[in-house]
């Protein structure tokens, strides 16, 4: 690894939901912007606790939609009507009414891709590591611990005074964790 | 898990308070009066644009009942909690079936005026010999008044039971109609989907004796919930404003009636486009005739109201995540889907009378009145007598605080 080791920043471990949602709400309080809640399972709320902007998924699989439903229009109309046009049973070389299930399919194929690898893309997955690992309590996030991780990245951090802040919040530990 | 102190104190009393009792059945009784007294005098001008006007009103009102009976039913089967706080208004929707039976009659009597097919000379002159079978063994007054019977019959038991084992609970809090209800819906489902549909085929599909499409009865429910959704939002938006259960609907069960409404635009658009393109794809003229009436004069322009109406500036208008949690534009989609709903009804039973094109007649209005009033008021009554909410469900604190993620 590095031989200059950075910092990633604080872990509070905090002992129920509640408990994590009010150091959350004093943590934004107090001035901190880069917070990171780790939970073995959603909890309601928390986003806007988090002050956490909407996701712009919607956005990018409506783009991926449009991006569908032209291709098939052109896809169709160009292969049956101009590079190679057949006649089917006496339809029209194009006509919107044999083309929808295709334009349909392909709408939902590409929105579909859209939702999961932006999803993949927004996230940074697949990612091999992530310093929160680091933390030595990491496997109770999986079972009945709540993190809330400020990071080094803040105006405001300061190890031992966040580790303090995080400790009046009712932190049942702290721990500073690197990169 | 939720938190007490993060949301509003609930003091929502679950009873209709009796100023804004009195003030609504006031409306619905005015428009009783007018709206029976000006179809009374609509068929005393014309029988036969009554009868029509009044299958109209008849079909739009029974179809929303009864995909408020489905969906009820798959509110119990799914187990669902968030649906809970508006369960009891979709079954006192669901419980205007028997009034419809009664509402019914008027069709009833209409019979020869509306179906060619009631009419022997017309299966003697008009249908092949081939299937001539299908006449004397299915569609014929007789048969027609016997299904309409059991349809009404077995529609209104199924309410009825569904409704009180509901009902019972607001005082018990027992667990056990909770699973009486989904043990009903079960089958429920099944029979209110075959016979919806077979309700369908006899009193629209078969205005056009010669056409048939098995996909009309899907096409009709499918219609029917997405109008039931509309009218379901719009009683709980107008609850609110009367400040109503205000802490028990909140935005966030807004949003699930609002997606239901959107998804309900899709599968709409999803059979009726299967059912055209079918059509259009055979090229037969036995079927296509449906779709030329359609495209016959002023009736064209209604075959585009509904594409761009009913299906396109819908779906563009419930897309977003923002749309369906503001609930100005969701008070302005249920009004415009009970419209398109009311449109899509019309589109499907006057151009077989009107055949150059639109012929509207206040009549249309008359016996719209008359009908939704008659099944509003029976609504009213009922409101009354329960708590607004089924207070007893073992899911109901659940259901209140409900989030969407």
């Amino acid at each position: 690894m590095a031989d200059k080791t950075t910092i990633h920043g604080m872990v509070g471990d905090f002992d129920s939901p509640d408990q994590l949602m009010d150091a959350i709400r004093a943590a934004r309080k107090a001035g901190y912007t880069k917070l990171e809640a780790y939970t073995p399972f959603p909890i309601h709320g928390i986003d806007d606790a988090m002050s956490a902007k909407p996701s712009i998924l919607g956005y990018v699989v409506v783009c991926c939609g449009a991006v569908g439903l032209t291709i098939a229009i052109l896809l169709q109309w160009w292969t049956g009507a101009v590079a190679y046009p057949l006649v089917i049973s006496g339809k029209p070389m194009f006509a919107f009414e044999f083309a929808i299930p295709i334009i349909f399919e392909l709408t939902v194929l590409l929105s579909a891709f859209g939702a999961v690898f932006g999803m993949f893309a927004l996230n940074g997955l697949p990612k091999l590591h992530h310093p929160l690992f680091n933390y030595s309590g990491a496997e109770g996030i999986t079972d009945d611990r709540f993190v809330l991780v400020i990071e080094a990245g803040d105006h405001q951090f300061d190890a031992a005074g966040t580790r303090e802040f995080l400790l009046a919040q009712g932190a049942a530990k702290t721990e500073l964790i690197e990169e | 898990m939720s938190q007490s102190h993060h949301h509003p104190v609930n003091t929502d009393s679950y009873y209709i308070p009796d100023a804004i009792w009195d003030r609504g059945r006031n409306v619905l009784g005015a428009m009783f009066l007018l709206g029976w007294g000006a179809a009374l005098a609509g068929y005393g001008q014309n029988h036969d644009q009554f009868f029509q006007s009044y299958l109209v009103a008849f079909f739009f009102a029974f179809s929303i009942a009864i995909g408020a009976t489905l969906f009820t039913m798959i509110q119990h089967l799914t187990g669902s909690a968030w649906s809970v706080p508006v369960r009891r208004i979709m079954e006192n929707i669901m419980m205007s079936l028997p009034v419809l039976g009664l509402l019914f009659i008027p069709v009833a009597l209409g019979l020869h005026s509306l179906y060619e097919w009631s009419h022997p000379e017309f299966v003697a002159k008009e249908v092949m010999e081939l299937k001539k079978g299908v006449y004397t063994n299915f569609l014929n007054p007789k048969m027609f008044y016997i299904r309409a019977v059991a349809y009404f019959l077995i529609w209104s038991f199924w309410a009825w039971k569904l409704y009180s084992n509901s009902k019972s609970q607001d005082t018990t809090k027992a667990l056990g109609p909770t699973f009486a209800n989904e043990k009903w819906s079960a089958p429920g489902m099944l029979l209110f989907f075959l016979s919806g549909s077979l309700a369908s085929f006899d009193w629209v599909m078969s205005l056009n004796p010669h056409w048939y499409s098995t996909m009309f009865g899907v096409y009709c429910l499918a219609g029917g919930a997405w109008g039931f959704f509309a009218l379901l939002t719009f009683i709980f938006l107008r609850f609110r404003a009367n400040g109503i259960m205000v802490n028990s609907v909140t935005t966030e069960h807004y949003h699930d009636l609002g997606k239901w409404m959107f998804a309900l635009t899709v599968f709409w658009a999803y059979i009726a486009f299967s059912q055209y393109m079918l059509i259009w794809y055979a090229n037969m003229p036995e079927e296509t005739i449906f779709f030329k009436m359609r495209r016959t004069g002023s009736w064209e322009a209604m075959s585009g109201v509904l594409l761009f109406g009913h299906f396109i500036f819908t779906f563009l208008l419930l897309l977003a995540r923002n749309s369906k949690r503001t609930l100005n534009v969701l008070r302005f989609a249920t009004l415009w889907i009970l419209a398109m709903h009311y449109t899509d009804v019309y589109w499907l039973v006057m151009p077989n009378f009107h055949k150059a094109g639109i012929a509207f007649s206040w009549v249309d209005l008359a016996t719209l009145s008359a009908v939704m009033s008659t099944v509003g008021l029976a609504f009213w009554m009922r409101l009354r007598k329960a708590p607004l909410a089924p207070i007893g469900d073992p899911r109901f604190k659940k259901g209140l605080e409900f989030q969407n993620v």
